[in-house]
């Protein structure tokens, strides 16, 4: 709670810091993320449910805000050389990303749908407003325009999902056991059930937009790669975070009544898995192909989400923590290479590894940890989650979702191919000099580094990150 | 002549709601795309309002009153995205951006 | 919708109001005596000429400002219910009101000193 409130002054802090003096806007909103990184081990100590029944901020929605908050501080602190597109209006996008992060905080802790639907749009507005900051180039006011139709059509969808549950069971509120919550709904007279059904499926559907899961991703590859680099990394980890943390505490929520979900997410994670990994392995561009694996993880997520189980919230919280730290540095450096070339194409890295070896290597082992090879945190993600969903299979009659995982598994080894063109580009291509990409900043290399010592150390402490969220 | 219950309601902001919907996905002008969500919000207050009145809950008079003022902060985004694109390509229509195409 | 409302009166006035309209219209059309002249085909004869087409580009700063108007307008919404209860929510609630207008004068400063409100610029 507390560290919701510091990102949200960090955010006006930042706004007239940034009237003052362009430069301190970083510094500060750096310095404001981090100061909200420490409150958060605070915040873990002190469990906040408010009296009117709108926000609980639980361990596990602690854990998941601190996850935000670093990787918004990551971002922000290496955007020294990523943001000078803004101009002097880089305080300004600053903020929006932190107004944008204190939606997706929202979303974590979520118990009243009232707050669900501020909180999606309170991290979907800024957004729109994000992916068109490149004010002068066509493709970034693009995937602005493109996004926010489309985002502002699945809130619709969204809202009047919510107000058919709302129909349904007279009630906005989610939380556990209380006698007025949408379960113990007082069944409106003719055809309640299907209301609510209907309802739940609408509330899906503008949900599963926002995480770019198919069969609603066709926003995403135009969105991601029209947007500034600094913009599609935020979006592709801190909404994707929040998305699939909000569908998960909305269909734990509604208990029994999830089973007649599974199916239907289990073939969204299967079509996402399948459209994801085969769309990306035709693009020319890293970054639409990162665009479209970011689909692709949105469909493993999916499969976790299958499991009709609170004990699903720790794998992943893993899953998201490992795909964010590796999309955060391949992002990063493809930022730097493209802000040097000028293009985000496999061409743009031809020879890299020759010329900055530290970077080629922290990019590839980030890329191996997407790709999902053993002893990277990319391999122990996806590994728990199947473990998770075969588990849940062997005690069910009818066996699960094995048939997904086996999709998924295929899918996973399919999806080395694309990761391998980008090494091979790096490694083994001879290098097309037309621009000179410069040596990376020490710290910015630095952070880096860490992130992919994160990336290698992270299975190590797994078994106390579970115990964490239930204590 | 006959009550007015909750069905009418329902049915009334279905159908907004679907005039609402289609008009997204056929209409190319971005402005009448935008005018179109304006109605599907406009449907889901309706509907909000006619189940506060049936359930005798004042949540969900109080949601439409946050769906405004969000509608309202989502149009003022949307049509300062607009002005900037009009800027750059003189045209409000939605099937000319096409830069970004594979 | 829980008493039985009869909605004939509006039925009737409804019909009243379309046939009045409509009988209106045919009769202008059958008694009304009928010239063309370039005159008659203006959109406006109020005597001034005139000058242009309506649809014309109006400034970007209009624009600026009319947004800015709609959503300071539409936030005093809240008010609504804050003046219906302001009683029974009693401190608590009134301190809730503060933070809103808080929020709300720390956005209008922002503008303000952003020259968003500038209109020579």
């Amino acid at each position: 709670m507390i560290a919701l409130v510091t990102v949200l002054l960090t955010a006006i802090i930042t706004l007239f810091v940034n009237l003052v003096n362009t430069k301190w806007s970083r510094p500060v909103a750096t310095l404001g993320l981090a100061v909200a990184l420490g409150v958060c081990f605070y915040d873990f100590s002190n469990p906040y449910e408010d009296a009117s029944e709108m926000l609980y901020f639980s361990h596990a929605s602690t854990i998941f805000s601190g996850l935000t908050i670093l990787i918004g501080l990551i971002l922000i602190g290496t955007s020294e050389y990523s943001i000078t597109y803004a101009g002097k209006n880089r305080g300004d996008v600053y903020a929006l990303m932190l107004f944008s992060i204190c939606g997706a905080l929202i979303l974590f802790a979520y118990s009243n749908l009232l707050m669900l639907f501020l909180g999606v749009e309170i991290l979907s507005i800024p957004l729109y407003v994000l992916a068109g900051s490149d004010k002068d180039n066509l493709a970034s006011n693009e995937s602005s325009l493109k996004y926010f139709l489309q985002g502002a059509f699945a809130t619709g969808i969204l809202l009047f999902g919510i107000a058919l549950v709302y129909g349904a069971s007279g009630s906005f509120f989610i939380g556990g056991s209380k006698a007025n919550n949408i379960i113990n709904y007082q069944l409106y007279s003719g055809g309640g059930l299907t209301m609510f059904n209907m309802g739940v499926f609408m509330m899906m559907f503008g949900l599963a937009f926002k995480i770019a899961a198919a069969p609603f991703h066709f926003w995403s590859a135009d969105v991601y790669e029209g947007a500034p680099d600094l913009i599609t990394s935020f979006m592709a980890t801190v909404v994707k975070t929040a998305g699939i943390v909000a569908i998960t505490i909305f269909l734990l929520s509604i208990g029994f009544l999830n089973k007649q979900w599974e199916m239907t997410f289990a073939i969204m994670a299967g079509l996402s898995l399948v459209v994801g990994n085969f769309s990306a392995l035709k693009q020319m561009s890293f970054k639409r192909t990162l665009a479209y694996s970011s689909i692709s993880h949105a469909g493993y997520l999916m499969l976790g989400i299958t499991i009709n189980d609170p004990i699903i919230i720790p794998t992943l919280l893993f899953y998201l923590l490992a795909y964010s730290l590796s999309t955060l540095v391949l992002m990063i450096g493809m930022s730097w290479v493209a802000g040097h070339t000028g293009k985000h194409d496999f061409t743009a890295f031809n020879g890299l590894a020759k010329k900055h070896p530290i970077l080629a290597g922290l990019m590839a082992v980030a890329m191996l940890s997407m790709a999902g090879l053993p002893p990277l945190s990319g391999f122990f993600g996806k590994y728990f989650i199947f473990a998770e969903v075969f588990n849940q299979g062997a005690l069910s009659k009818d066996g699960g979702f094995w048939w997904l995982v086996l999709v998924a598994a295929i899918n996973s080894v399919i999806s080395i191919y694309y990761y391998f063109r980008i090494i091979i580009a790096m490694f083994f291509s001879p290098a097309i000099s037309e621009e000179e990409v410069p040596a990376m900043p020490r710290i910015n290399l630095f952070v880096l580094g860490l992130m992919c010592l994160g990336l290698l150390i992270a299975p190590l402490f797994a078994t106390q990150l579970y115990g964490l969220m239930f204590y | 002549m006959t009550e007015v219950t909750a069905e009418h309601y329902i049915i009334l902001a279905t159908t907004l709601f679907v005039i609402g919907v289609a008009g997204v996905l056929i209409r190319r002008n971005a402005i009448v795309v935008l005018m179109c969500v304006e109605l599907m919000l406009n449907a889901v207050n309706l509907l909000m309002v006619a189940f506060s009145s049936h359930h005798k809950d004042s949540a969900g008079q109080i949601f439409v009153f946050f769906i405004m003022v969000v509608a309202a902060a989502e149009v003022a985004v949307g049509l300062a995205i607009l002005v900037m694109v009009y800027r750059n390509t003189r045209s409000t229509d939605v099937s000319l951006l096409d830069q970004l195409k594979n | 919708m829980e008493q039985n409302a009869s909605y004939l009166p509006i039925l009737i006035q409804a019909a009243i109001a379309i046939g009045f309209v409509g009988l209106v219209l045919v009769l202008t059309h059958i008694l009304g005596p009928r010239r063309y002249s370039k005159k008659k085909v203006e959109n406006f004869e109020c005597g001034i000429e005139s000058e242009g087409n309506a649809r014309f580009p109006v400034s970007v700063k209009y624009f600026l400002t009319a947004i800015l108007f709609v959503l300071i307008d539409v936030e005093v919404i809240f008010f609504y219910p804050y003046a219906v209860n302001f009683r029974e929510m009693g401190v608590q609630g009134f301190l809730a009101v503060v933070m809103f207008v808080a929020f709300f004068l720390v956005g209008f400063i922002y503008i303000w000193k952003k020259g968003a409100l500038e209109w020579e610029k």
